[in-house]
């Protein structure tokens, strides 16, 4: 069988993928595996790494031009080099260019709010803490819970009240 | 190997388990962007936080990469403690790594940390919970970048949100010899999974390996991850142990010939390219987990799959081989291993 890629080289590694109901199947030679990750565990990790640069770069798909226009004032990344290395520059670069970044965002992921784990600092911020107790006050409420309810408002009140200080 | 341990780490069927999390230093530019000296700084800073941290300093020890022998960084690719890309760019990078290997952290990868935990069998909730503790640790001293949005923040979009990769090597000589692997994937429903093998001579995977791992970070918890990936590799498992008990009972024969004929190959030959040493392993390892062989454990055929590359049988004799030497000194070992142990059933 002939490499589904270069269509030159016999196929040796077989990918398949599932995204968002999409399903990809590709028979591919040595040669185009290694750009599509080989087989190890690692290959996981690399494997979609061009997606960013090809959604980037498909006018016609994904708007009316490709995008350009800025600079990170952190690195000094612009929209062309993040679209040509399929990768940003820096943390920063998310903020910088968030508006551009997020519908490939959007779409590599089908969604785009982080719903996992936090860093430490993050976890105990203030902030956070008020709107996870939100959260559970609304869903006590919804549930008809009210004792539950009465104890988280206090909570809250205690912790907006300490902010203001 | 009793029957109750084998359905909850399914050993007759999954290899290993892998967990890895991305993260990266919120000051510091990403890889591209990263110079020497501040790519030093970087690496200087989590090397603080190791020794800063009793526990992490406990489990890890630091290797910087560009000290080491060439033999020794291939094997560390073959056992996969690193990247191959990880192997071949060796200044301003370094290894964090525990002492029977099960852990190693990246540093200066593609992201700045690269911290990934290894299992015998399916374990990816015991792997995930050694990463996070790890993380929590490394978090105590270290500025992670991070977005209320988009979660922990990488250098390639496809890692945002969890930075988490989980993938289960898994052994399916019986799907593959029925063809059933892509119709088995293409019921795997709606969270982005990869399924990756490779194909060796004609249409028949190499080792009958495969490895099935999430495509998507962001979006999904740690848990709904690990739960899915769960899910699909109940599936593949249930399916592939179907397909092994109607050849045990419909084509008895001719399933048990080719097992202990591999079998009789390993304990026999002269000379074993890795590629031919490997697809006998896996009829050995079909053999044992049908029952028909004993004397060898998965884990000790996991072991003795880390160590037959070339780096590897280059390495147990102290310096690099040529090819047909090392197919000599490969069969040697495999001789070595296993002729006085294997006992048919």
């Amino acid at each position: 069988m002939l490499c589904e890629n270069c269509k030159k080289r016999q196929a040796t590694t077989y990918l398949k993928t599932v995204s968002n109901n999409e399903i990809k199947e590709m028979r591919l030679c040595d040669e185009c595996a290694k750009e599509f990750g080989g087989f190890d565990f690692f290959s996981g990790d690399f494997g979609l790494n061009g997606i960013l640069s090809s959604l980037m770069g498909q006018p016609q798909t994904y708007g009316k031009a490709r995008p350009t226009g800025g600079v990170c004032p952190v690195c000094g990344s612009t929209l062309e080099d993040i679209s040509e290395y399929g990768r940003v520059g820096c943390a920063n670069c998310y903020d910088t260019f968030h508006e551009s970044l997020m519908p490939y965002i959007r779409k590599i992921h089908g969604s785009a709010v982080h719903t996992g784990r936090v860093p430490g600092r993050i976890a105990k911020s203030p902030a956070r803490r008020i709107k996870e107790l939100e959260t559970k006050l609304a869903q006590a409420v919804a549930a008809q819970e009210y004792e539950q309810a009465a104890v988280l408002r206090d909570e809250l009140k205690a912790l907006k009240e300490g902010g203001e200080k | 190997m009793t029957g109750s341990s084998k359905l909850t780490d399914k050993k007759d069927i999954a290899v290993s388990t892998r967990v890895r999390l991305a993260r990266n230093l919120k000051e510091y530019p990403f890889a591209t962007k990263l110079d020497a000296k501040r790519a030093k700084d970087m690496i200087s800073a989590v090397r603080d936080a190791l020794e800063k941290s009793p526990a992490l300093n406990a489990k890890l020890k630091y290797i910087a990469m560009d000290g080491l022998d060439d033999l020794i960084i291939q094997s560390f690719v073959e056992r996969h403690l690193i990247s191959p890309e990880f192997a071949n760019s060796r200044s301003e990078r370094a290894l964090l790594l525990s002492d029977d290997e099960h852990i190693s952290i990246m540093l200066n990868e593609e992201d700045h940390i690269r911290l990934q935990v290894m299992g015998d069998g399916f374990c990816p909730d015991k792997c995930l919970k050694e990463a996070v503790m790890l993380d929590m640790l490394l978090d105590e001293t270290l500025t992670i970048a991070f977005d209320e949005e988009l979660g922990y923040l990488t250098h390639c979009p496809t890692n945002l949100g969890t930075g988490l990769r989980a993938s289960v090597m898994m052994h399916l000589p019986m799907l593959t010899r029925f063809g059933e692997i892509s119709r088995m994937v293409a019921d795997t429903g709606k969270i982005g999974i990869a399924v990756r093998g490779v194909y060796g001579e004609g249409s028949k995977a190499k080792s009958d390996l495969y490895q099935i791992s999430n495509q998507l970070t962001l979006g999904f918890s740690e848990d709904e991850i690990i739960e899915r990936l769960t899910g699909i590799t109940d599936q593949i498992t249930a399916r592939e142990r179907a397909l092994r008990k109607a050849a045990m009972t419909d084509a008895r024969d001719t399933f048990e010939d080719r097992i202990f004929r591999s079998a009789a190959i390993l304990r026999s030959a002269r000379l074993l390219s890795a590629g031919e040493a490997e697809n006998l392993i896996s009829d050995l390892r079909l053999g044992v987990a049908c029952n028909l062989i004993s004397g060898i454990d998965f884990d000790e055929i996991s072991r003795i799959l880390y160590e037959i590359g070339p780096a590897g049988i280059s390495l147990k004799n102290g310096s690099s081989l040529p090819p047909n030497d090392r197919d000599r000194q490969r069969a040697a070992y495999m001789r070595e291993t296993l002729s006085s142990r294997l006992k048919a059933i």
